[in-house]
């Protein structure tokens, strides 16, 4: 059974290596009482690629911003690459910022605008060329070193903003949501390329994003943040799998998420009784779920698998179907059990049911391995649950 | 439908086409001459001036006499002339840089801080714009009457001074509302101190707005009369020499001719502006010389 | 022991700022504070004052003021000083919003050049233009003679200079450019096919200009009010040159006491009085024409 603490083998204070940044007990208050982080605690390893996850006015950019130097911490303590940070200013700290809107001087080129902070350390100007004609390669754009900002497209100056931070050797790089103005295929292809570039540079990178998929394809750890808290902070497989909290839960991919209380528990899991009466079982559970106790049943839409006769071994939930949504290689149904609470499971396309599925009661399964239960202890879970179920 | 009644649809058709064509054409020539007459109306008085300068006769009217340059040769030989132009543009030159500073000064302190004392302040640089030249002028020469200062050249620039320079705080002003400051924090994070932010960064982004600015404030001291005039004393502006020759003789050619010089000058300078400000904009595509500005 | 430590960086860095925001902004301060609000209070002071030919006097109260008050050429000057600013204002109008309407929207390729083409009409020297239509308007001048050359009129228009109606004319031409870019840069703000929809709605062209562009114009209209209607109240050079002695403005009285007759003391009351019309002009301009709102709008649009 694996129910209770799942080791973080991903943090590096756990593998015992120096990190390149801790923040311990931060705090940031804004003037008139608005807490933007509330005493956040977290470190990032020396090559690691870390994102801190969140919707907007979580605390990720504010966050992001006191690494930086831009904003100061009400209290708590920052440390970069050994030294304490809070009373360093921002030109003089080991680390880099790219901005969300690439902020490249206009007025220069893309050469001078890369040779920018070399410059500013008084390197040799032969140096300076040598690291500018690196970093350009790096991101593939070496020709383009002669033209303004104006004359590229959005991908491209992206890149020249990545060159400019990464020309300045700093310890860590920060990007606060550096994708978010660019269309699909470019937002994959440049993931791809960060984290290429990330792996050869063999710096620590801090990301700040909302967008779930691109922390869990990048990230070597990721930090959700919810209110100016963390929520849940390790590796994407975990972060996805065994969320610690129903935030976390409906923050990260879809969730289904089913209120039921806890009956049984031994050595294959847990058995949770729903709503409606079904008894499913759940081999995982996060920290604070026992027998008595009220539990939320995680089960992510893929898993579902949908019944038409009612199956005789796995534990299954009687549901009618709502309606049906073509998404390409899945179908997307929504549907609701006895008791009221939606769900929403994927089919693939080629194995539909007919349309006179919608009249007839049918089942979903799932096996216990796909079933995850989170502690329930409150109507604030409940309202959470409320507003991170999927929207039928 | 009959064959019939589609023709006639279609000539129906046709006639309103014409019809709006024709109405579209007559739009374009009643724009144009309305152009044209506002054209004329503002550069049709210089225009003759100029005319006027080469003509060979004192009296200024129909018919024209004959082509001369002697009211230009007149112009360089008469020492109250070239005494005017060369004190207008002394303080010119001495104004502008002044208005320049404590313009960006103000601007700089006004649009980029936010305390209890800003209102106040920006409401007393706004001042002068709202006082009429009039009122500054006569103000100004009872003021240093007051305090026994003698009128001069320096209690022209003064003045000048004071009314000229909250226009560039606006213009400038406008500039840095509009400026994008995650380019400072970008050149902070990338190592520049905050003096090297201003220089770098800073002033050559604004620094379109200061050329305008400068190219105005230039213009507007050479060309300033009541405000000059009353704070004058002994030595005279190339506008108050202008106004004098003009009170005491009819009509003098010569200052017809000095007239279309200082005119050329003036188009001169301002196309390079011009020129210049297109060079930027291709540059940056920052659209320095915006009709905002030149209010 | 760590949050007061960690306070410091946050309150050094206010006290710095107020540092900064003391260097910006002292030198602009001071030197308004003594040469633009001492010549003002100076004004207002000898306002005050009586002054005879023997010089300054003493304190006299508010008889200064009496005496401008109860003095009819005051009023008289007044009265054509406002006659002929509302004119040549309404006429500056007239002319300022089909130009300003013909160059934000009808003109394609040469929006800029023509625009550039105004504002290089206001550069140029006032002396200048406004001695070349003096050439102009004289009885020997051109346009008397090209109308009697076209056969117009039979003997030459003399009250075309030195006159209220020259007064107005220069003026016009000369305020012309400044009125005018306001009201265009207030109708760049607008859609264009908000006048082409009108037209195809069937709105004639008086329609067009009364319900729509006049509307959308406004704030414009109002930012050109307080630019120009307040330097044509006071205009001293215009009258002086091609007024004579009908198109005497409040601006030659004014000259005439400070410079003339030494009576400053009239002199300033008058000022004053002036100084505090102006303000409260362009104060109700501002409140009718919201500026403040014009000026955002503007700002953000480029």
């Amino acid at each position: 059974m694996r129910v209770g603490e799942v080791k973080d083998d991903a943090d590096p204070i756990a593998r015992g290596e120096t990190p390149a940044i801790v923040l311990e007990r931060v705090t940031k208050r804004f003037g008139e009482g608005t807490v933007a982080v509330n005493d956040i605690s977290f470190t990032v390893g020396k090559s690691e690629f870390f994102s801190l996850l969140g919707p907007s006015g979580c605390g990720k950019t504010t966050t992001l911003r006191m690494l930086a130097g831009f904003e100061t911490p009400t209290t708590g303590r920052i440390v970069i690459d050994g030294q304490d940070a809070v009373t360093l200013p921002v030109h003089k700290r080991n680390t880099n910022l790219v901005f969300q809107n690439y902020a490249l001087f206009p007025h220069m080129t893309i050469q001078q605008n890369v040779a920018f902070g070399p410059e500013r350390k008084r390197l040799p100007r032969k140096e300076v060329q040598e690291r500018v004609g690196e970093v350009l390669e790096a991101v593939r754009l070496r020709d383009y070193a002669s033209r303004y900002p104006r004359e590229l497209s959005g991908g491209q100056q992206q890149r020249v903003a990545l060159a400019r931070a990464l020309a300045n050797r700093p310890a860590v790089l920060l990007l606060d949501e550096p994708l978010g103005a660019l269309d699909l295929k470019l937002r994959e292809n440049m993931q791809f390329e960060l984290k290429r570039i990330q792996r050869e540079v063999g710096i620590s990178f801090v990301y700040v994003t909302h967008d779930q998929g691109e922390a869990l394809t990048m990230s070597d750890r990721i930090a959700v943040m919810n209110l100016g808290k963390v929520e849940h902070l390790g590796a994407p497989e975990e972060v996805y799998l065994r969320p610690k909290t129903l935030f976390t839960a409906g923050f990260i991919g879809q969730a289904n998420l089913l209120p039921g209380a806890i009956e049984t528990q031994d050595a294959s899991g847990l058995g949770v009784r729903l709503g409606d009466g079904s008894l499913l079982q759940a081999e995982t559970a996060a920290d604070g779920c026992g027998v008595g106790g009220n539990a939320m049943l995680m089960i992510r839409p893929e898993h579902l698998r949908l019944e038409l006769e009612r199956p005789g071994g796995d534990p299954a939930i009687p549901v009618r179907l709502k309606d049906e949504t073509f998404q390409g290689s899945w179908a997307r149904y929504t549907a609701e059990t006895r008791d009221g609470v939606r769900i929403v499971l994927l089919v693939p396309s080629d194995a539909r049911p007919d349309p006179g599925v919608f009249e007839r009661d049918v089942w979903v399964s799932c096996k216990a391995e796909h079933a995850y239960a989170l502690p329930q202890d409150d109507d604030v879970d409940a309202a959470t649950a409320q507003a991170l179920s999927p929207s039928a | 439908m009959t064959a019939e009644a589609v023709d006639v649809e279609r000539i129906a058709d046709r006639r309103v086409l014409v019809s709006a064509r024709r109405r579209e054409i007559a739009g374009t020539i009643v724009r144009g001459a309305f152009l044209v007459f506002i054209g004329a109306v503002l550069y049709g008085p210089l225009l003759i001036l100029v005319i006027f300068s080469f003509n060979d006769s004192i009296i200024i009217a129909l018919p024209l006499e004959g082509f001369t340059t002697k009211w230009y040769q007149q112009v360089f030989s008469d020492p109250l002339v070239v005494e005017a132009l060369k004190n207008s543009i002394i303080i010119a030159l001495v104004v502008t840089p002044v208005c320049i500073v404590l313009g960006t000064l103000a601007a700089v302190g006004i649009s980029r801080f936010r305390y209890i004392l800003r209102a106040p302040v920006a409401g007393l640089v706004g001042a002068p714009l709202v006082v009429p030249w009039l009122l500054i002028g006569v103000g100004g020469l009872l003021f240093f009457s007051r305090l026994h200062v003698p009128l001069s050249l320096n209690t022209i620039g003064v003045m000048q001074v004071v009314s000229i320079f909250p226009l560039v705080t606006a213009i400038v002003a406008a500039r840095l509302v509009r400026f994008d400051t995650s380019l400072e924090e970008a050149a902070r994070d990338l190592g520049a101190t905050q003096w090297e932010v201003l220089r770098y960064i800073v002033l050559p982004l604004i620094a379109p707005a200061l050329a305008a600015s400068a190219i105005f404030a230039f213009s507007w001291s050479f060309n300033n009369f009541t405000i000059s005039y009353f704070t004058a004393g002994f030595q005279s502006t190339f506008p108050i020499w202008v106004f004098s020759t003009l009170n005491h003789a009819k009509n003098v050619p010569i200052v017809n001719a000095i007239s279309t010089l200082v005119a050329a000058v003036q188009v001169v300078i301002l196309y390079a502006a011009w020129r210049l400000s297109r060079h930027w904009q291709a540059r940056t595509g920052d659209n320095a010389l915006t009709p905002e500005m030149v209010i | 022991m760590h949050e007061v430590l960690d306070q410091e960086p946050q309150v050094r860095r206010r006290s710095h700022q107020r540092g900064r925001i003391v260097a910006y902004v002292t030198s602009p301060v001071v030197v308004l504070l003594v040469f633009f609000i001492g010549p003002m209070a100076v004004l207002g002071y000898m306002s005050f004052l009586k002054f005879g030919i023997a010089g300054v006097g003493g304190y006299t109260g508010f008889e200064n003021y009496h005496d401008v008050l109860t003095d009819t050429t005051f009023w008289q000057v007044l009265w054509t000083t406002f006659t002929i600013a509302t004119v040549a204002m309404i006429v500056m109008l007239v002319f300022a919003l089909p130009l300003a309407s013909v160059l934000a929207f009808k003109i394609k390729r040469f929006e800029i050049q023509l625009l550039l083409l105004l504002v290089l009409a206001d550069q140029l020297n006032p002396l200048i233009r406004v001695y070349a239509w003096r050439i102009l308007l004289g009885k020997n001048g051109i346009i008397n003679s090209a109308l009697e050359f076209l056969g117009l009129i039979n003997q030459p228009i003399a009250s075309l200079l030195f006159s209220k109606t020259a007064v107005v004319i220069v003026t016009s031409a000369e305020y012309l450019a400044i009125a005018t870019i306001p009201i265009y840069a207030a109708l760049k703000a607008v859609d264009p096919s908000m006048l082409e929809a009108a037209n195809d709605l069937g709105a004639g062209m008086f329609t067009r200009y009364r319900k729509i562009l006049i509307p959308l114009a406004a704030p414009g209209i109002f930012v050109a009010l307080i630019l120009v209607y307040i330097p044509l109240f006071t205009e001293f050079l215009t009258p002086a040159l091609v007024g004579g002695t009908s198109g005497f403005m409040i601006g030659n009285y004014i000259e005439q006491q400070i410079l003339k007759t030494g009576n400053w003391g009239v002199g300033s009351a008058m000022s004053f009085l002036l100084l505090i019309f102006s303000v409260v002009f362009v104060g109700i301009m501002y409140r009718l024409g919201r500026i403040g709102r014009l000026q955002t709008a503007t700002t953000t649009s480029t």
